[in-house]
């Protein structure tokens, strides 16, 4: 593998698999702009793809480190327990836990039986270009939503205070709220829709922030690109990938710095601003390489 | 309200059987997308196996959020 693709995707991995504008679309889209879909097809793309998955999981589990203890002792207790009530889950760091665990389900199952024929069928870049045009148009409407939603409940609170909606956190949202947004991430195995993107909509047309959506999204992304990465280990230390795993572990670091610079950035960004920027970046950018990939096709420019 | 011990537990024996079934070599096991379909498909029995707990986990939960659990 030649040593600029790699950095070049591990880049694109650990920026694009939190930002809300579709790694997985990117990966397919780029490449194909750049004619490198030989290195995506080769044989040791596989470990390289692993290390990144590693990486990206690894800046996840750092940057929630607290969250994540917080979490799994909760969980702990209510498991010994076998109940959520406030005796035992003061915080609801149990319940949260829950929560996460049932919006991974979805995802789980699907991706398994699902994530190879369905990547082999829509991995075609003006199909993930087409999608991410999609991906964007649904970011903008979810913050319309959002914002529609928001609007009314101040008129609500203007009029009877009591019936306000205050500060939707994680511990208002219910088990089907959790499922719903897990069937969500499910689409994101199509290149094109991102998984964060589609989780924060879901989330925030639930009612939450988007600073705890974004949160939410990156907690359920952590077991899922974790379980992607350490589910493919054994193939990463098979005989053939040897000479392959250097270059590829140093992809995963560079995946692996990008994302937690990507996180610390989007949990910032999301405290007061909104999803619009990237909506407008996934309509241009898919709308371009659309035409790109369509002028191609039809042997206007060469391919 | 069915008893969510009786639900849990369907859910879990079905998941139990179907972790079973991806664990036998030398039979077709659909849904497998890398190795030989016949090979067991570890990936499967892993997910199978963890949805078998999580359903007796959640049914332990349902069971004692009812009505006069406690």
């Amino acid at each position: 593998m030649d040593l600029i693709h790699v950095l070049f995707l591990a880049l694109l991995q650990g920026v694009t698999e939190l930002f809300p504008v579709s790694s997985l679309g990117h990966t397919v889209i780029i490449p194909g702009l750049l004619g490198w879909n030989e290195t995506l097809q080769s044989p040791t793309f596989l470990p390289l793809l692993v290390t990144l998955h590693l990486g990206t999981s690894v800046a996840l589990m750092t940057f929630f480190w607290r969250d994540w203890v917080q979490l799994l002792r909760g969980g702990m207790r209510t498991l010994v327990a076998g109940r959520f009530t406030p005796d035992v889950d003061p915080e609801g760091y149990g319940r949260q836990l829950a929560l996460v665990v049932i919006g991974t389900i979805p995802a789980g199952i699907v991706g398994l039986l699902l994530q190879k024929p369905l990547e082999a069928a829509f991995s075609i870049p003006i199909l993930a270009s087409a999608f991410l045009v999609a991906n964007g148009a649904v970011l903008l409407a979810g913050e319309r939503l959002w914002r529609r939603q928001r609007l009314h409940e101040k008129e609500i609170a203007a009029k009877a205070p009591m019936f306000a909606s205050v500060g939707r956190s994680l511990n208002e949202m219910t088990f089907v709220q959790a499922a719903i947004i897990g069937f969500a991430q499910c689409f994101a195995l199509i290149p094109g829709f991102s998984r964060s993107g589609l989780t924060m909509v879901t989330g925030m047309a639930n009612g939450l922030s988007h600073e705890t959506a974004a949160r939410f999204s990156f907690l359920l992304a952590t077991p899922i690109i974790l379980a992607a990465g350490v589910l493919e280990i054994p193939k990463l230390l098979a005989h053939q990938y040897r000479a392959e795993l250097p270059i590829a572990l140093g992809g995963g670091v560079v995946a692996g710095i990008a994302a937690y610079l990507s996180v610390r950035f989007l949990m910032k960004y999301f405290e007061t601003n909104r999803l619009d920027p990237f909506a407008y970046y996934c309509v241009i950018a898919g709308t371009l390489t659309f035409a790109y990939f369509l002028l191609q096709f039809l042997g206007v420019i060469p391919a | 309200m069915k008893n969510p011990w009786v639900v849990g537990g369907v859910i879990a024996a079905v998941c139990i059987a179907l972790a079973i079934f991806y664990a036998i070599p030398g039979i077709v096991h659909p849904l497998t997308f890398s190795g030989k379909p016949t090979d067991p498909a570890i990936k499967h029995v892993i997910l199978f196996a963890v949805l078998a707990v999580v359903a007796l986990v959640g049914a332990r939960f349902a069971a004692n959020s009812r009505p006069g659990a406690r």
